[in-house]
């Protein structure tokens, strides 16, 4: 049938359309679908449908069309050709299972592991904080005389500022302080953190309510009502969820607070850990504060370093003839994540392996699809001869690989969700609570290495796939030999990349691993074991010390009575949180001298006098603090060995006195107590400690209370509930557990980085030694012929398998020294992540570099037998 | 092959003359993706045979010649057994207008 023109509605989408039908039919199909369309259209058009409509129709039925001819290709061409091309990959995958498991493992852990990692470092480290115009948005901060910045500043100035900027400076400039109230009128009482904000910060800062509004300018007058906002966590922990919360009452520190809004889990100023916010009252703040941290939004066009000078400007002056000068220096801050602030080593090093690991699996499938379509030669050329064209053979091998890079990126999709969640387990709380952003699996990540890792996959799978469907020819020639010697040794350097890689990352966790060790082993200076702690926030009311000290009073004897408890002590604190720290002081001792403090902290703890006795640390000098020691006779401290030798490095510290600063008392050291890990294992920060009395400080309402006994300590935790329970009703418990437990806390951190650096060295090792194996296993098939002629011409097959594992150590040996290399140059990031030891430890460095060597043996193993099996007879045979 | 619902209706719309592949669309109230399909596999599996209509006849119209389905005795007798499995095949189909 000729094809006849239709130039009709229609008849350009049908020629469009045509194209995708198979050759052979096209020219019926076009004419069929042609002369139905013309008929149709001049039928109607007889009718007298209107034109526009009936060409509207015309173009409708196209669509059909379209499916039609979408059922013809399926049938005859595409489809069929993509279900062979299935097939077909289907069978290479079963006919070298090893080889398509490497694969998709290879691609899986990439695209998964790095996934996973990046999903985490990003929100915790990267991603700029989810606050409007953040560029724009600051903290002022206090500078105290020894240059370190303080958060907040003195209510006076923040008034000042307030006043004498906005809106010239700043177009916002807001006030929050923290609080720690015991809440009751929920179903247990608790002590949750919340925050007071002047009423401008929250929307500052987008805080949009999940449910109910937020506090505004009129619920700080005089008078009104007390408000509340919570946060989603504490509303569906205290509410479970329920929107009848509103209107509720809830009392902080018997305060009755009435719930008008909840705001989402993803709003955390300034950190995950608060609660619920309430309105601060600039001139009559409902709680006691010391300062007020102050958040500002400088004007549009201003810069932090213009609003510094301005601030500097206007508070020179005014500290000059102040009471306490210093409060008049101030800081503007660009608000930043503080978590990243702490941490940048961590992470970094955790962001490092991640890369590593991508680059490993990338330059591990390239390796591998490089050997194994190259390895196909023959295959490709006996189709080549059997009349298969090269686009045929490229469209089939395109689709093995790509087979391949799904099953791999599906099995990574899997490994990243499973990952990210994994990971979040493990994250300490702290980390997740200082995040200001929410963790989870990052779509824009995921569709990076998957695309990254497929691409790779295709590169290297099609590209040399392309290149040996075009030139391969059934005979072999020199210039075959030849390509297979380059693409061996482009194999081998792809595979010496990895094991650098791998050995990096090897150095790396070797020596975290001895470190974390190293960790575990400090002697913590006093008995955690059969300890029990728990932390009490006493507050009937503020300033009701009295109150506090009868209820401490009665707690200690009633617990002492109960059987198994042989001690209680309370204090402001307990290794490794003590009640606080000072960093930055001249040190001054009687005789005039000063030492000054530096960087260093100097972590201090108001202690009862059987502090010592019941935590089991041994006062090794003079005496424990003992009743004497009162309101009315001198200050009395005990310090440890290391801060004795620092105000005295000469001589007994007992009787002699030291104060922390000009300002602050005088001490007088009554005893030296055993060293203490103040700030757990690695005090490295933090080496001091100063105890203090705590009949001769102003108590704080803050208390922690160890329990020794001899009995079980899991038990003891009911009777000390009970104890608590039975003396106050409304008590919050905190922290209750056993000593062990909260010193290990703080080892949190080392013990994920770990565990990561561990998962990831270990993923890296494995990827290493897939590549080991593709390359040596390449290169004993390659080989066969000359290994089969050197046994026919007396080698050993012993010699032959020890040729073959040289070959592969040769590799190893190569990669390991140049991962060394690169390890050691990149130590310095390392070395504050360590305790104990040198990034150029050498024992570890020698066992890393051993595991390498074992793998990359263990790898080579299989084709090194294969190849002292080969037989003379059925090579020279088969040549 | 497989008779299916709409495979009977197609088939019978040809038995009753309607040998056209839009008049079979239109008077079965099938979509064209459906019909089109259908008659090919009927025309493979012989039930129906298809012809293009005479070049002079339908340049004597101005339009492109069609292509016309017709059905076999094959056809035929597998049509008896459609309707007797689905009867309501028959009900479906309204021939007049579509003849043209």
């Amino acid at each position: 049938m000729s094809a006849h023109i239709y130039e009709g509605p229609g008849g350009r989408i049908i020629g469009a359309i045509a194209r995708l039908v198979p050759w052979s039919e096209r020219a019926d199909w076009s004419d069929e679908w042609c002369a139905e369309l013309a008929h149709a259209h001049e039928r109607r058009l007889l009718r007298g449908d209107a034109a526009w409509r009936v060409a509207l129709s015309m173009r409708l039925r196209c669509v059909s069309a379209l499916s039609d001819a979408l059922w013809l290709r399926g049938r005859n061409g595409g489809t069929s050709m993509l279900i062979a091309d299935l097939k077909s990959a289907w069978r290479a995958m079963r006919r070298r299972p090893g080889f398509a498991a490497s694969i998709v493992v290879t691609l899986s852990l990439g695209i998964g592991g790095t996934t996973a990692m990046f999903s985490i470092i990003d929100p915790l480290m990267l991603r700029p904080l989810p606050y409007p115009e953040v560029a724009r948005l600051v903290e002022v901060h206090t500078i105290h005389p020894g240059g370190a910045a303080y958060e907040g500043v003195d209510v006076e100035v923040w008034k000042t500022v307030r006043t004498g900027l906005l809106p010239r400076v700043f177009d916002r400039f807001e006030a929050g302080a923290p609080l720690w109230p015991k809440i009751t009128g929920t179903f247990e009482p608790v002590e949750a953190r919340a925050h007071a904000f002047t009423p401008g910060a929250l929307p500052l800062l987008g805080a949009r309510p999940k449910l109910g509004r937020l506090f505004v300018e009129s619920d700080t007058a005089v008078g009104a009502p007390l408000v509340a906002v919570l946060s989603e966590t504490f509303w569906r922990r205290v509410f479970f969820g329920d929107p009848a919360a509103l209107g509720r009452t809830l009392t902080l520190d018997g305060k009755a607070f009435t719930v008008i809004g909840v705001l989402p889990a993803s709003f955390k100023y300034p950190d995950g850990t608060v609660a619920l916010w309430i309105p601060l009252p600039v001139e009559r703040p409902l709680w006691r504060v010391n300062g007020f941290e102050a958040i500002a939004r400088v004007r549009e066009g201003v810069t932090r370093e213009s609003a510094q000078l301005e601030v500097d400007a206007l508070t020179r002056r005014m500290g000059e003839g102040a009471a306490v000068p210093f409060y008049w220096n101030l800081s503007v801050k660009l608000i930043e994540n503080r978590f990243g602030k702490g941490v940048p080593d961590l992470l970094g090093l955790l962001a490092g392996a991640v890369a590593c690991v991508l680059l490993i699996a990338c330059v591990n499938a390239a390796n591998l699809l490089l050997v194994h379509s190259t390895g196909r030669q023959t295959e490709l050329a006996v189709r080549r001869s059997l009349g298969a064209t090269s686009a045929r053979l490229f469209r089939q091998l395109v689709t093995e690989t790509l087979v391949l890079a799904v099953a791999g990126g599906v099995l990574g999709v899997f490994l990243a969700y499973a990952g990210v969640r994994a990971i979040i387990h493990l994250l300490p709380a702290s980390m997740i609570e200082y995040t200001h952003s929410t963790i989870g699996v990052d779509g824009r990540v995921l569709a990076f290495t998957a695309v990254v890792s497929l691409l790779t996959g295709v590169v290297f799978g099609a590209g040399p796939a392309l290149r040996a469907a075009r030139h391969t020819r059934l005979v072999s020639s020199d210039r075959t030999l030849t390509a297979s010697a380059a693409v061996r040794r482009l194999g081998g350097m792809l595979v010496v990349i990895e094991l650098a890689l791998s050995m990096m990352l090897l150095v790396g966790a070797g020596l975290l691993g001895r470190s974390f060790v190293g960790l575990l082993a400090v002697d913590p200076g006093y008995q955690p074991q059969g300890l029990a702690v728990l932390r009490i926030n006493h507050t009937t009311s503020r300033d009701d010390t009295v109150r506090a000290e009868l209820f401490y009073g009665a707690l200690k004897e009633r617990l002492l009575a109960s059987p198994g408890i042989t001690g209680v002590t309370v204090s402001d604190g307990l290794p490794p949180r003590p009640s606080g720290f000072r960093s930055r002081l001249t040190l001054e001792v009687e005789s005039g001298e000063k030492r000054l403090l530096g960087d260093l902290r100097l972590p201090d703890v108001v202690v009862d006098h059987d502090y010592f006795a019941v935590l089991g640390i041994p006062i090794i000098a003079g005496r424990s603090f003992e009743r004497e020691d009162t309101r009315s006779s001198p200050l009395s401290a005990i310090i440890d060995p290391e801060f004795a030798a620092l105000l005295w490095p000469a001589g007994s510290p007992i009787g002699r006195r030291f104060r922390i600063a000009v300002d602050e008392p005088w001490l007088t050291v009554v005893g030296v107590a055993g060293d203490v890990k103040m700030m757990g294992p690695d005090d490295r920060a933090a080496p001091y400690a100063l105890y203090l009395a705590a009949s001769q400080q102003t108590p704080w309402r803050y208390r922690w209370v160890a329990v020794r006994t001899r009995e079980d300590v899991g038990a003891l935790q009911v009777d000390i509930r009970n104890v608590v329970r039975s003396l106050d009703p409304d008590q919050p418990i905190l922290d209750l557990g056993p000593a062990e437990a909260l010193f290990g806390e703080s080892l949190q951190k080392q013990r994920f980085l770990l565990i990561l650096m561990v998962v990831f060295t270990m993923v890296a090792v494995i990827l290493a030694a897939i590549g080991v194996y593709g390359v040596v296993a390449y290169m004993v098939a390659q080989r066969t012929r000359e290994i089969g002629l050197r046994i026919a011409l007396g080698a050993t097959p012993l010699s032959m398998v020890a040729a073959v594992l040289g070959s592969g150590l040769t590799l190893a040996v190569t990669g390991g020294l140049i991962g060394l290399a690169a390890a050691l140059a990149l130590s310095r990031f390392l070395s504050s992540l360590l305790f104990g030891i040198q990034p150029t430890d050498v024992p570890t460095l020698a066992l890393v570099g051993g595991i390498l060597g074992l793998v990359a043996g263990a790898a080579t193993l299989v084709p090194a037998i294969r190849a002292g099996r080969t037989s003379p007879l059925e090579t020279l045979r088969g040549g | 092959m497989r008779m299916t619902y709409p495979t009977a209706i197609v088939l019978h719309a040809v038995a009753q003359g309607v040998s056209h592949g839009f008049d079979i669309i239109d008077v079965s109230g099938l979509r064209a993706g459906t019909v089109y399909p259908i008659l090919r596999r009927l025309e493979e599996a012989r039930l129906l045979t298809s012809s293009w209509e005479r070049a002079t006849a339908a340049r004597a119209e101005g339009r492109p010649p069609r292509r016309n389905y017709q059905i076999t005795a094959l056809g035929r007798r597998t049509l008896a057994d459609a309707v007797a499995r689905y009867p309501g095949v028959v009900r479906v189909l309204d021939p007049g207008p579509a003849s043209a």
